[in-house]
């Protein structure tokens, strides 16, 4: 199975992309390298009048394209920023993307922004507020979005139940679907402690739309160790084999190679991307 | 009875039509691109946002717990490449 | 105030270096302390401000080099706490912000240079403009040309410095590597969108005086009583330099 070849705009197929960033936006509008799709920031587009919306409308003419918001900030207690809100449904409008996909995370308080992927406790209180608001952006949106799980560095005593227990609730109570980051699984079970298998054999296998893998750092503060997710590294072995896991269990899935800091040359990202589809094949052939 | 402003305002409109043509010309077209005029960014400027992504980056940087920071004010980068600064740009 | 609004609160003072103390009892402590796992949240915050700050002002961070500049990303994060879940704008404040620190040092131009980077982030976001219809404007009947109102186009930005901010700036691209003089003077800089592209071009500083004056929407009779006298003097020189650096983008003529 080899990397798709730009089809044109269409759903985001059962095959690897790999992020869209400026720096590569020059090379995907002129030499139009094989790739099976792209995902970008939505924020990034927010300026419908700017040379970057332009040139993301151009490049979904080639690719079909997901878009992936950062900012919006679902978990916040804050009011949903509609200012926010409108400019992605614009965007949506706009480019038709295959896919949208927000975070369960919160990143303002009081209206003053970290521009952060911040955890929530799991509590039925954070589950309730979240799963309502999206529920509120979907409306909006007019369509259904993916929600992705958040890498974290802490926990909450008051949580009363898993990381993976309110991810699938959120998810069902508001009727998207999810976009399981397996790197993000794995850096949070080095974290907090548990068994990163737990975590995938727990996500029912109807919901997830997508799938994102990325490198982090491990990290000393002190005397420990922390994992962090800095998508500036090759995806890591353990995290390999959770994504054999992953599509083991989920079958082929929309997956995404997400590189952010020390952007490599289109092709190592094209390279990751290829080493994901040899582990789709491997099931595609066991299902057979 | 023409005023100055009259016939400073004619004859800016006019000087501007006259070499209107030539900016049409070479609309889009570099001039005098030695010294003149310099391009940049464009489509290959990294988005805002990719710094904030899921993950934006904290790598190498951890301190002391707690620590207080030490602050470093004071340029020193290619400032100095930067001559006769302090002296004589400021009494223009 | 509910329990996750408290909550978020309390992680918000604690991560941007605040007192951590009220956090603390709601957090996890096994393995790793619950102090350490904060670090990790401030770290975030302060290198998503210097990363935001560092690709709206690259040049501003060669010149300052790195330790200053993240000591710069410090006092910024401090000063002007992001107010948007998008970042586009996030370093407006940055001039201010390098003003208050550099104003009437040897390092007086810092300022200027976030100026021009970030007009030339503003221009990226800006519509292509419109060209001047020339033959419109030659119909004018002379007795009206006062009244005619010049729009500029809408990426743009006059950034004008007592440095030659444009050298400085080109002295900071990939490959250069040359010196410059700041005594060597002024520097105007017309900056605006052109195709893919943001292009800069140096104008005149009667150019630059004017663009200035036509950017508040007066006639040009009205922006004459705005300018001074040696800009007057030469105003067919500057309104002409001002369209060929691509900053007239339309006319208008209200009925008379």
């Amino acid at each position: 199975m080899t990397q798709g070849v730009p089809g044109g705009a269409g759903p985001i197929p059962a095959i690897a992309g790999i992020g869209l960033r400026g720096p590569h936006q020059a090379h995907f509008l002129h030499d139009r390298p094989a790739a099976g799709w792209l995902e970008a920031h939505s924020e990034n587009y927010f300026a419908a009048d700017g040379i970057a919306a332009a040139a993301l409308e151009r490049i979904r003419a080639d690719y079909p394209l997901s878009l992936h918001g950062v900012g919006l900030s679902l978990g916040s207690v804050d009011p949903l920023d509609a200012g926010h809100l409108d400019k992605l449904a614009r965007l949506v409008e706009r480019i038709e993307p295959g896919l949208v996909s927000e975070h369960l995370s919160w990143g303002s308080v009081d209206g003053r922004h970290l521009n952060d992927l911040l955890p929530l406790p799991y509590t039925g209180e954070a589950l309730a507020h979240v799963a309502l608001r999206m529920e509120q952006v979907q409306d909006r949106l007019g369509r259904q979005i993916l929600i992705e799980n958040v890498s974290s560095y802490l926990e909450f005593k008051g949580s009363t139940m898993t990381e993976w227990e309110f991810l699938v609730e959120a998810a069902s109570r508001s009727g998207a679907g999810i976009l399981l980051d397996v790197n993000n699984i794995y850096v949070n079970s080095k974290n907090h402690g548990f068994e990163p298998d737990d975590y995938i054999e727990a996500i029912p296998t109807t919901v997830v739309g997508e799938i994102h893998l990325a490198g982090h750092t491990v990290q000393r503060f002190d005397e420990h160790e922390i994992l962090v997710d800095t998508h500036n590294a090759l995806v890591c072995e353990e995290v390999w084999n959770l994504y054999d896991a992953a599509i083991a269990r989920f079958g082929r899935t929309p997956t995404l190679i997400e590189w952010d800091s020390e952007l490599p040359p289109v092709d190592t990202l094209l390279a990751e991307a290829a080493r994901a589809e040899q582990v789709m094949a491997k099931y595609d052939e066991r299902a057979a | 009875m023409k005023t100055r402003k009259d016939v400073l305002i004619t004859s800016a409109v006019s000087s501007l039509l006259a070499v209107g043509a030539f900016t049409l010309a070479n609309q889009g077209v570099a001039q005098d691109a030695e010294q003149e005029q310099e391009r940049c960014y464009g489509v290959v400027k990294a988005g805002a946002n990719d710094c904030a992504g899921p993950g934006h980056t904290c790598q190498g940087q951890a301190t002391e717990d707690g620590s207080p920071q030490e602050y470093i004010l004071v340029p020193v980068g290619t400032c100095e490449r930067l001559v006769n600064g302090s002296t004589t740009a400021r009494t223009e | 105030m509910n329990a996750l609004h408290r909550l978020q609160r309390d992680c918000e003072h604690a991560f941007r270096g605040a007192d951590a103390a009220p956090l603390l009892p709601d957090l996890v402590g096994k393995a790793i302390p619950p102090a350490t796992r904060i670090e990790v949240y401030r770290n975030n915050a302060r290198e998503i401000c210097r990363k935001a700050l560092a690709n709206s002002c690259p040049v501003v961070e060669q010149l300052v080099g790195d330790a200053c500049f993240r000591s710069l990303a410090r006092e910024y994060l401090d000063a002007h706490p992001s107010t948007s879940g998008d970042l586009q704008h996030f370093g407006r404040e940055f001039p201010a912000i390098l003003d208050a620190l550099y104003s009437g040092s040897e390092y007086d131009y810092l300022g200027d240079i976030a100026r021009l980077e970030l007009a030339i982030e503003d221009a990226l976001l800006e519509p292509e403009a419109g060209t001047l219809d020339l033959d419109a404007l030659a119909d004018v009947p002379p007795d009206r040309l006062g009244d005619v109102i010049f729009t500029q186009a809408p990426s743009l930005r006059l950034v004008g410095s007592r440095y030659p901010l444009l050298s400085i700036w080109r002295a900071h691209q990939p490959g250069a590597e040359e010196s410059v003089d700041l005594s060597s003077g002024a520097e105007y800089v017309a900056v605006r969108r052109v195709g893919d592209e943001v292009e800069m071009r140096l104008i005149d500083r009667a150019a630059f005086i004017l663009g200035r004056a036509l950017n508040g929407g007066g006639s040009l009779n009205q922006v004459w009583d705005e300018l001074p006298d040696d800009v007057r003097e030469v105003l067919p020189g500057a309104l002409t330099a001002l369209s060929l650096a691509g900053g007239l983008s339309h006319f208008s003529l209200p009925e008379s």
